[in-house]
């Protein structure tokens, strides 16, 4: 007997990489690019150049508020209408259950728009704020 | 009985490594890049006084006023007092368990609000509230 795969031509595998490689740049693009947007409001802002105290560093807060020199208030990433500042941080301060919220306020904005954001998240039931610091300024600026 | 395969070549991977390659070392440095954008932060931790000067502990509490003014930066009680420097050296003449309301008035910048919170911090403080102007 004879087991013999005549005339059976030799199977050739052109594995083509371009379209692998086509679709990893286009994965890094999107990353490259949702990244910068989530980091643009970290970016402007300039933090006050303080040490901070110890007993601060564990935990983040459960919500997020940003201040920017320009007045404007960001609730996480978005940016909050003027006239619905003390409303939204009301309902996202009932929301956290009390657990302290970090406000990263720019150094030159205005302490009228921090006293804004405290008093929202104090009547939304937040006992304690966070307020983040750049010990990286030098500590006492 | 003889099987016999009969000359076989194995099959040919035309395997282009370089690609491959490339975009792993451009994600290596997609990734160093945005490590080093990261800084980092520290953080001030205030609890939230109301309106009123009422303290939960038996001692009366100091009111450190942030105000911003030319030549007095802050206000201790009624001294007005000149920079966080001295304020540092009010501070340090307290008993550390006395509470400190910091009271901030709208016109400063953050950056005083914090450096009244810090200083207080600093000079062994560790009730120190918030209290916004009402």
């Amino acid at each position: 007997m004879k087991f013999a795969a005549a005339g059976r031509r030799e199977r050739l595998l052109p594995l083509d990489m371009t379209p692998m490689i086509d679709i990893v740049f286009q994965l890094l693009i999107f990353f490259l690019t949702t990244t910068q947007l989530a980091r643009t409001a970290q970016e402007f802002l300039s933090l006050p150049a303080e040490s901070g105290s110890p007993e601060a560093r564990v935990g983040s807060g459960a919500i997020t508020v940003s201040l920017l020199a320009s007045v404007a208030i960001l609730l996480g990433e978005v940016e909050i209408p003027a006239d619905r500042v003390a409303s939204r941080l009301r309902a996202a301060a009932a929301g956290a259950g009390g657990e302290p919220a970090l406000v990263r306020a720019d150094r030159d904005a205005p302490s009228a728009s921090l006293n804004l954001v405290v008093r929202s998240l104090r009547e939304g039931g937040a006992s304690k704020i966070r307020l983040a610091v750049d010990p990286a300024r030098g500590g006492g600026g | 009985m003889r099987f016999s395969t009969p000359r076989r070549r194995a099959p040919m991977l035309a395997l282009n490594l370089a690609t491959m390659l490339d975009a792993t070392f451009l994600l290596l440095a997609y990734f160093i890049v945005t490590a080093a954008v990261e800084r980092p932060e520290e953080r001030l931790e205030a609890v939230l006084a109301g309106p009123s000067a009422a303290s939960v502990s038996d001692l009366e509490p100091v009111v450190v006023e942030v105000r911003g003014e030319q030549g007095a930066a802050f206000r201790v009680g009624e001294r007005p007092v000149r920079d966080r420097r001295e304020l540092g050296e009010v501070l340090a003449r307290l008993d550390v368990r006395t509470p400190i309301r910091v009271e901030v008035l709208d016109g400063p910048p953050v950056a005083l609000v914090a450096a009244a919170l810090q200083t207080a911090r600093d000079a062994g403080f560790t009730g120190v509230s918030y209290a916004p102007s009402e």
